[in-house]
């Protein structure tokens, strides 16, 4: 005989040990009622309790030195990202350096270049050489520093994201 | 009383982060020996030895303090996410779940009763393989890293009452894969 399905939560929480004395008076009530409920009660308390056996660190399990050894590789983490994002805190003002230098260089070229039919790159104000003057790179988008959403951090965990971070962790080991 | 046990818990782990940050190194240290206990039982719950599951402990924190500008909410659930992730992660890049192996040095085998429970931990890791990803996640946040419901829905955000019905659901079919044998569940 099934269960009643309104009665699973409570169930539930009666095997983990969350029901308070309230819900447990009430669960208990209906319990005298329905073999359905009872005979999965029971077997929600034997599973949770094997569950819950087979889980905790092993008595005796040493786990000395193990908060210690995590601080050191996060102070050598730390360190490492505080570089990192001096480097990008700066790409904007690189950026902006490189974008100057190219347009006084568009500028330079303009005035030195002969007067003849105007190019199609003066209509735009810009002189194709001065485009080619700068490295892709330079002018990808910036990393979106927008904040993320849980959900996408989480989804971030199993992706590249991920990748990189492990291979910052190989690069500094404990 | 619980929600303000849980807040000012909160409150201490941010803190910590903070001066970890400003370079007190035993403000993380500290945050560390609060949660490393269930943050090892998941690690514990898929690691095939007690380097990997070193590793795998370490990197849920370490990847806490890298995301925790990224943090909306409690601390501790979503470090226990981070953990199961990475548990995750772990399995899928092993190309296998570890179906029977105790990993190594977790406990000295001891007669008796001892016996019976490893093999009872054998058959419970190969069932949890069977489970479905929401279900062992549920399972774990709440059985290993000791998550009160509320805050496994949190985790997963998902409602409170269906992180219930999952995880009546996981039991079900973890009493489904290891019921039949010696009496199963």
């Amino acid at each position: 005989m099934a269960a009643c399905d309104e009665r699973l939560p409570a169930l539930v929480d009666q095997a983990t040990g969350a029901l308070d004395p309230q819900g447990e008076a009430a669960l208990e009530a209906h319990l005298a009622a329905c073999p359905g409920c009872r005979d999965e009660g029971r077997a929600l308390r034997s599973a949770t309790a094997l569950l819950a056996a087979t889980s905790d660190v092993p008595e005796g399990f040493a786990l000395s030195g193990f908060a210690a050894r995590t601080a050191a590789r996060a102070e050598t983490f730390r360190d490492r990202s505080a570089r990192g994002l001096w480097w990008s805190l700066t790409r904007g003002v690189r950026l902006a350096l490189g974008l100057s230098a190219g347009a006084l260089a568009a500028s330079l070229a303009l005035f030195l270049a002969a007067p003849a039919a105007p190019s199609p790159a003066s209509d735009r104000g810009v002189a194709p050489a001065a485009e080619e003057t700068f490295a892709e790179a330079d002018l990808a988008p910036a990393r979106d520093t927008t904040v993320v959403t849980l959900d996408s951090a989480f989804d971030a965990l199993s992706g590249d994201d991920l990748e990189e971070f492990d291979q910052l962790l190989e690069e500094n080991p404990t | 009383m619980l929600e303000q046990q849980v807040a000012a818990a909160d409150d201490e782990d941010r803190r910590s982060l903070e001066a970890f940050r400003r370079g007190d190194r035993r403000a993380f240290e500290a945050l560390v020996r609060r949660h490393q206990k269930p943050v090892w039982a998941v690690a514990l719950r898929f690691a095939r030895d007690r380097d990997a599951a070193e590793d795998l402990a370490q990197r849920a924190f370490l990847l806490a303090l890298e995301r925790v500008d990224e943090l909306r909410g409690a601390f501790r659930p979503w470090l226990m996410r981070i953990a199961v992730n990475l548990a995750k992660n772990h399995v899928r890049d092993h190309a296998k779940f570890d179906r029977g192996a105790t990993p190594e040095g977790a406990h000295e085998p001891l007669p008796d009763e001892a016996i019976d429970g490893e093999r009872r931990r054998r058959q419970v890791r190969a069932a949890m393989a069977g489970l479905s990803d929401r279900q062992r996640e549920v399972v774990m946040l709440r059985i290993d890293a000791q998550l009160p419901f509320a805050e496994v829905a949190l985790a997963l955000e998902i409602t409170e009452n269906n992180a219930k019905v999952t995880f009546h659901q996981a039991v079900r079919r973890l009493r489904e894969l290891i019921g039949g044998v010696d009496g199963g569940l």
